[in-house]
């Protein structure tokens, strides 16, 4: 297949052993243009009638018998809530339906969009993290977005949408989406920018004074002024880029936006910052020292306190960014001492060669007699070292994580305070690869300055960092 | 990758080649890759089964591999024939199983796949999904690219 690719397009040769394509096919849903990797489409085709199947997800449109192979089909406007063309509303069950067909391994299943629209070739350079406020539908389905002919194309991780079926995923988006349904969804294309994040439920934050709710009237007052409020945070934004090599995410957006409108509040003016120490005292996270070190009893009262569903055979668990596997020891701990007979397994990983090298045999100097891990050490004349019972429960590995990796689903994540040290382009691919390997109920633990999104999140647990549960 | 199991290749592939080729090299910095990426020229692939699965790639430029195997038989090989190949592929061979040995030690069951030999020009591969250890050797006929991916069967 690379093969032919090159030769139809000779001029590319040269550039393709550096430079990888990526074939697209675009389509439309709700007049906003879309993307699909080739690779992952089996055919196009115009389809009706499809089999009726009760008691299925509202957005399964049935099965459909494609050459004596039954494919299931769902539609991608009622799954991300768009409106349907007017037509379709009428008479949706009899009319001739655009349908592609995607291929997951021997697996087939078919998506029903508005327009099939054509092929075309992009760079993989070329595809950028999306932005989580930028589009209509969750980020979770979101690969990035190619600008491609002076378009705009989201690609869309179809992925998901096989595993979802498979594992159930749609269970919970089904919760997310009547949320959404307040709005009419006609209406939320128009939204801007601007006036999406203002319109999010405010995040309820009892300890944190800086995080303040917006009522809805305050910011049809201010409307006029947000746009210009909006270019000044792009700017701040621009600079903590530049500076701090700090990137705004979907997971720190509300931290660094309300810090920096509480200060155009009190100041009236723009914070107009040049070094790391300026803005590490509006946004104190910024400097905090990275702990190398066991965890306090804070976080294993925090952990004391959830509620696992050990049902299954395996207890899978992911300290990603472990360093010298501190936390992940801990981790361990936490679980053990609430059950001790766990299947447990930790997988602990870091892009650092040296610290997670030591892992497997790491030493710890002091460890408080209060805490649960004085039940897994013994002391030796260098220091405590940790029992078999514990040390075994745990994976080293050396593995980045927006290389993506085979990890089974995870019960609990530990992800703190890293994804926004990333670029935008990978930021996405990582923030994606942890939530895809979260379990639907599953926990991840996140630094106290982050929030993951509402419609798939829950907050559990906050204070010197957080904890949110998958709903 | 599982941390234990770097340094059995970083070790085995330099206590080979040194012993092997009788040279000095310098070892670049190890780093991960999920991209395709091009091969040089000539690769050896060796598979590995067992308790995991993956493979190893060996990947270098046409000179190279020339002037190794001139080295290893102990005259001037000009041309790709068998004897390069087969010495080429004997030390992707003897490398991998060093290591498969260094890991058995510490209690891990792998198998080795007999090597298989790519050569040819523009050669690109295809990596995607799968993360793999880059440890680049330096000699002094070239640059030696070491291609671990290793993952845990589940």
């Amino acid at each position: 297949m690379n093969e032919n690719k090159h030769m139809s397009n000779p001029s590319d040769v040269e550039e393709t052993v550096e430079v990888s394509e990526l074939k697209i096919i675009t389509f439309t849903l709700a007049g906003k243009e879309y993307g699909i990797d080739i690779m992952q489409v089996k055919e196009i085709s115009r389809m009706m009638e499809f089999t009726y199947i009760p008691n299925a997800p509202f957005y399964v449109r049935g099965v459909y018998n494609l050459r004596g192979e039954i494919i299931s089909v769902i539609d991608l406007r009622l799954l991300f809530h768009l409106p349907l063309p007017e037509k379709e509303l009428a008479e949706s069950e009899e009319d001739v339906e655009n349908l592609i067909v995607l291929q997951f391994g021997d697996y087939y299943l078919g998506v029903v969009v508005d327009k099939v629209d054509k092929v075309c070739s992009v760079r993989y350079a070329d595809v950028q993290s999306a932005h989580p406020l930028f589009s209509d539908i969750s980020i979770k389905y979101i690969n990035g977005l190619v600008h491609h002919d002076n378009r705009l194309y989201i690609l869309l991780n179809v992925n998901l949408l096989a595993d979802g079926e498979s594992a159930g995923g749609f269970g919970s988006e089904a919760v997310s989406i009547s949320l959404e349904q307040m709005t009419p969804a006609a209406d939320k294309i128009q939204k801007t920018f601007v006036k999406r994040i203002d319109e999010e439920p405010p995040v309820k934050e009892e300890h944190e004074g800086d995080l303040h709710e917006v009522s809805p009237s305050s910011v049809a007052a201010e409307s006029a002024k947000t746009e210009d409020d909006q270019a000044l945070f792009e700017q701040f934004t621009a600079g903590l880029e530049s500076i701090c090599g700090f990137y705004v995410n979907e997971w720190s957006y509300r931290a660094v936006y309300d810090a920096f409108s509480d200060y155009l509040k009190k100041n009236g003016s723009a914070p107009n910052f040049h070094t790391l120490s300026e803005y590490a005292q509006l946004l104190p996270f910024l400097t905090k020292e990275e702990e190398e070190d066991i965890w306090s009893n804070e976080y294993f009262d925090a952990i004391k306190s959830l509620s696992f569903d050990t049902s299954d055979k395996n207890f899978n668990v992911w300290v990603s960014w472990c360093g010298y596997g501190h936390s992940a020891y801990s981790l361990a701990a936490a679980l053990l001492s609430k059950k001790s007979d766990l299947p447990l397994r930790v997988w602990a990983t870091d892009d650092d060669l040296l610290k997670i090298s030591m892992g497997p045999n790491l030493m710890i100097q002091n460890i408080d007699p209060s805490s649960p891990l004085i039940d897994y050490a013994e002391e030796t004349k260098n220091g405590f070292k940790f029992k078999k019972n514990l040390a075994e429960k745990l994976l080293f590995e050396y593995h980045s994580v927006e290389n993506g990796n085979q990890f089974p689903k995870m019960k609990f994540i530990v992800a703190k305070g890293r994804t926004s040290y990333y670029n935008k382009e990978k930021a996405g691919k990582v923030i994606f690869e942890l939530c895809s390997k979260l379990d639907n109920g599953g926990y991840i633990m996140v630094a106290d300055y982050e929030s993951l999104p509402e419609s798939d999140f829950r907050l559990i647990y906050s204070g010197s960092m957080r904890i949110f549960r998958r709903i | 990758m599982r941390i234990e199991y770097v340094n059995p290749f970083v070790e085995a592939a330099f206590n080979t080649i040194k012993t092997v080729l009788g040279v000095d090299l310098v070892r670049g910095k190890l780093y991960l890759k999920d991209t395709s990426q091009p091969v040089l020229g000539v690769a050896v692939l060796v598979g590995l089964a067992g308790d995991v699965e993956g493979r190893v790639i060996f990947d270098m430029e046409k000179e190279t591999a020339l002037k190794i195997a001139s080295h290893m038989n102990g005259e001037t090989l000009t041309e790709m024939d068998e004897l390069v190949k087969a010495t080429i592929m004997e030390l992707g061979n003897m490398i991998t199983a060093t290591a498969v040995t260094r890991l058995q030690d510490l209690g891990f069951s792998f198998d080795l796949t007999p090597p298989v030999l790519f050569s040819g020009e523009n050669m690109e591969l295809a990596n995607s999904g799968v993360e793999a250890l880059i440890v680049p050797v330096d000699l002094p006929q070239g640059r030696l690219e070491i291609n671990v991916a290793i993952r845990e069967r589940i």
